[in-house]
Parts: structure tokens; C-alpha cells; sequence
């Protein structure tokens, strides 16, 4: 009784931490079609920064990351991360636009 | 006929004012920090930050008092001046003029030359090897060259339409926003320049160029013109170009513009 | 039954000792820390804010801030986009360009309101 009752118990515990853990890490959500477009816009947008100079320090770096959670199962971090590095581009874009103008306000 | 001279002298002041002009850029440049530091002299902007911080003036003095740390470094690129055999390249054999005429607008190839990409392309010619061009032997190498200049002023000729172009462009990249934190050069070098960022004091612009390459304490060594300008960039949280790459040699040939008629002095140490 | 029960409390205490890290996650950062964080709002690089050391100058000094924002969600929109009111300011857009979470420029603007 004593052991059916301990190894219940451990399992429960168990059980819960396992959940709690994916929980807060979103572990193998999201499908890998969203990742592909996900990353496939950051990487377009990126490339676009390069050409014009105007590229941002770490979105390189972060599509490179997104890539390898991609590649390690972490569908959900890695479609997250692949956001916000296109979110990155497109920031950088708009900047490319002011940049056009940008002279001495003197 | 009438109406053909009117066009074409129409369309000749369109240019003209689509074009940069120097002058007046650089007039009204200087007036700007003429405004933020009204006691600073123009020659005195050779001393970069020194001339608009005297409490770091005195510590850059005692440093220049001593034995500068960029000395050794200097001397050893004058031993690979001649060891290399970069005087027998024309575009470096006379040193002095070599500084002077540098960067200057190439109308074979439409491009920018600055000094390094020439001490580059003649040691390459020498030796059969490459280059860096950020810091080592080509900053060594450029410091002594400019040494020999020491007391000449920057006079950077921008004259034929392609040379206004490049110029345009160096101008457009220097006030321009970028990176993840959204600044320009011209943030901090030309509108708060004299501020402090943290116990930093911001350097004008204007004779940024007069002193480089420089012995950087927080490098604690040599580097040039374009590592500095990488490193700024990477501040900014901008991704840092390559060294001489075009969009660099354009925005030289703006800045170092921006500092014509200030001497080229060789006390090249900073913080 | 009384080992039973001192068994239990002990797979009871192991499972919380082990839960800990997971619900709280890294120690929480206070407001001071992240507006002080050389990486994070690094705002004393330009502001002087009463408590911190070594201050910059570029930017006005951050105190009576309740005087200055009566609106404490006007501040907020400063430090997340400082140049929707000026396009020429140098401050990063810190929430725009997403320099900072949402939650620590939320925990920013209580910490500098409080000044």
C-alpha cells in the first residue's frame, strides 16, 4: 500500500512539473508551415536591410538562432524569435525610408 | 531655340542645387558648433575633444608630456613603409602628399580613393599579399604616412558630378537614422557633441579626421578611421559594414570634407 | 502509517523544491535594475535620475516626473516611442524597435513616475 501510494504520488508530481515545464516553454506548438513563412519573411526582409546598408546588429543573429530551434523541435520559441526578427526588418525598413531625406537640420 | 536655353539653363540649376556644395555645407557645419561652443576656436578642432573639454585636456596633455603609447607603434610604420616597399608605389612615395591628397574621387573607376584602400592596393602590389584594414599594420603604416603631413591642412576637393554624387551619399549615410537604436552619427557628433554619455564627453565632428588613425586607450592599440566607424555603428545597434567598403569610403569623403583647413597633427591618442 | 505520512512530505517537499525555479523562473529584476541595466534601459547613459551614479547629459534630467507627465501613460508612450513626439529625438524607441519587453517598460515608467 505504502509503495503503490509513494509511486502515485511521484508520478503525479512528475506529471505536473513535465506540464508546468511545457507550459511556460511552449515546446512543439505551432506547425513547422508557419515556421517556414515566419522565417522566410524575416530572411526576404533581411536581405533587403543588407543591400541598402541599413540592416540591423542582431536580426542575422536571430534568424540564425530561430533556424536552430527550428531544428531542435522548438517549434513555437522558434517561430516566436523568427517574428520578431522580421518585425526587426520591417522597422529597418521604415528607417530606409526616412534615410532618403535625412540631411543637417541646420 | 529660346525655349532650349531655357530648359537646358533650367535644368543646369537644378542640378547645381541637387548637387552638394561643399562650401556652404561646411559653412554652416561650422556655424553649428560655432553656436554649442562659442569660445572654441577653428583651429582648435584639430584637438578633437580636448579643444571643447578642458579637464580631459589637461590628462590628453600629460599623456602627450610622457611617452605616448602610440609612438612605438608610429615608428614601426615607418620601418614598414620602406620594408614593404610601399615608396615605390606613385600614389604613396611622397608621404606628406600622399596624406593631403587623400581621399580624393577616382573619375576611372568613380569611386573614392582613401589611404588605406591605397597603402592596401600597393602592398598587395609589393608583396603579393593582403591586408587588413582595421587595425595592425595598416593603421601603423597609415599613422606614419599621416605623421608626415603633421601641420598640413585637410583639403578635400569635391568638384566633378560623380565626386558630388559619392559626397551626397557619405552625407545622406552620416545623418541618417539607423540600427535598433534609431540614431545617426550626427546624434551624437554633431547635435550633442560636448554632452556626456555616462562620464563619455561626445566628440564634435568637425576634426574628427584630423587625428586618425589613433591610439584608442580603449582598444589599447591602433586602429583606423573605418574601425572606428564599425564600432560606432555597432552601437547603435546597426549591423557594421566592412572597412573600405564603398557606403565607408563615401562617408569619409564627407567628413573628412567637413575638417578642410584644419591641420593634420599627429597627436593621435583618445579615450 | 507514520512513516507513510513522513514519506509523503517528503516527496511532497522534493516536488516543491522543484517546482520552485519552474513557476517563479530567473529572480525577478525591479524596475531600478532595468532602468539603471547597462543592457537594458541604460538610462543614465543620458539621464541623471536621483540614485544613480554617473550620469550623462544628453537627455534632461528625470525628476518631478509627475509634474512634468500628469498623464502617468504619457510617459510611458515617451520612453516606448520617443519620437512619435519629436521624429529628430536620439532616444531609442525602446518599445517600437522592441529594445525592452512591454512588461519592463512598464516596470521603467513606475520606477521613473516614483522620481
Amino acid at each position: 500500500m505504502k509503495k503503490v501510494l509513494l509511486t502515485t504520488l511521484t508520478l503525479f508530481v512528475l506529471t505536473v512539473q513535465a506540464d508546468s515545464l511545457d507550459g511556460s516553454h511552449n515546446w512543439n506548438n505551432g506547425s513547422s508551415d508557419s515556421f517556414k513563412s515566419a522565417i522566410k519573411a524575416a530572411q526576404t526582409g533581411y536581405k533587403a536591410n543588407l543591400a541598402v546598408n541599413m540592416a540591423w546588429r542582431d536580426t542575422g543573429k536571430m534568424i540564425k538562432k530561430a533556424r536552430k530551434l527550428h531544428k531542435a523541435g522548438k517549434n513555437a520559441a522558434a517561430i516566436t524569435l523568427a517574428n520578431k526578427a522580421h518585425k526587426q526588418t520591417i522597422n529597418a525598413t521604415a528607417q530606409t525610408a526616412l534615410a532618403k531625406t535625412a540631411g543637417p537640420r541646420f | 531655340m529660346k525655349k532650349l536655353i531655357t530648359t537646358a539653363a533650367s535644368l543646369g540649376l537644378l542640378v547645381g542645387m541637387a548637387l552638394a556644395d561643399v562650401a556652404s555645407d561646411q559653412k554652416a557645419f561650422i556655424k553649428h558648433f560655432k553656436t554649442i561652443f562659442p569660445s572654441v576656436e577653428f583651429a582648435d578642432y584639430t584637438n578633437g575633444v580636448y579643444a571643447v573639454d578642458q579637464g580631459s585636456r589637461e590628462q590628453f596633455e600629460e599623456i602627450l608630456d610622457g611617452i605616448p603609447p602610440y609612438e612605438e607603434a608610429v615608428e614601426k610604420g615607418g620601418k614598414e613603409y620602406l620594408k614593404f616597399g610601399l615608396n615605390k608605389c606613385n600614389s604613396l612615395k611622397n608621404p606628406a602628399a600622399a596624406r593631403v591628397k587623400h581621399p580624393y574621387f577616382d573619375e576611372a573607376t568613380q569611386q573614392v580613393v582613401t589611404l588605406e584602400s591605397a597603402i592596401k592596393k600597393c602592398y598587395q602590389q609589393q608583396t603579393g599579399k593582403k591586408l587588413g584594414f582595421k587595425k595592425g599594420k595598416i593603421a601603423r603604416i597609415s599613422a606614419w604616412i599621416s605623421d608626415q603631413a603633421a601641420g598640413q591642412k585637410i583639403n578635400v576637393k569635391v568638384e566633378s558630378v560623380g565626386a558630388k554624387a559619392a559626397y551626397e551619399k557619405g552625407k545622406i549615410f552620416f545623418y541618417a537614422k539607423r540600427g535598433q537604436f534609431n540614431m545617426s552619427c550626427a546624434d551624437c557628433h554633431v547635435y550633442n557633441a560636448g554632452k556626456k554619455v555616462r562620464a563619455d564627453i561626445l566628440s564634435p565632428a568637425l576634426g574628427h579626421t584630423t587625428h586618425l588613425p589613433m591610439y584608442r586607450a580603449k582598444w589599447a592599440g591602433m586602429g583606423t578611421l573605418h574601425r572606428r566607424y564599425a564600432g560606432c555603428l555597432k552601437n547603435m545597434r546597426a549591423k557594421p559594414l566592412k572597412a573600405q567598403t564603398e557606403a565607408f569610403r563615401n562617408m569619409e569623403f564627407f567628413h573628412q570634407a567637413m575638417s578642410n583647413g584644419l591641420e593634420i597633427t599627429a597627436d593621435r591618442y583618445r579615450k | 502509517m507514520k512513516k507513510t505520512i513522513s514519506s509523503i512530505s517528503v516527496v511532497v517537499t522534493l516536488a516543491i523544491l522543484f517546482m520552485i525555479p519552474t513557476q517563479a523562473g530567473a529572480k525577478e529584476m525591479t524596475g531600478e535594475e532595468i532602468t539603471f541595466g547597462r543592457k537594458l534601459g541604460n538610462c543614465l547613459s543620458c539621464h541623471m535620475i536621483p540614485g544613480g551614479s554617473l550620469p550623462g547629459t544628453v537627455g534632461p534630467p528625470l525628476l518631478a516626473m509627475k509634474a512634468r507627465f500628469p498623464n502617468k501613460a504619457d510617459l510611458r508612450k515617451q520612453i516606448w516611442d520617443a519620437t512619435i513626439k519629436n521624429p529628430d529625438s536620439i532616444m531609442p524607441p525602446f518599445g517600437k524597435q522592441q529594445v525592452l519587453s512591454e512588461k519592463q517598460i512598464d516596470q521603467i515608467t513606475d520606477f521613473i513616475y516614483s522620481k
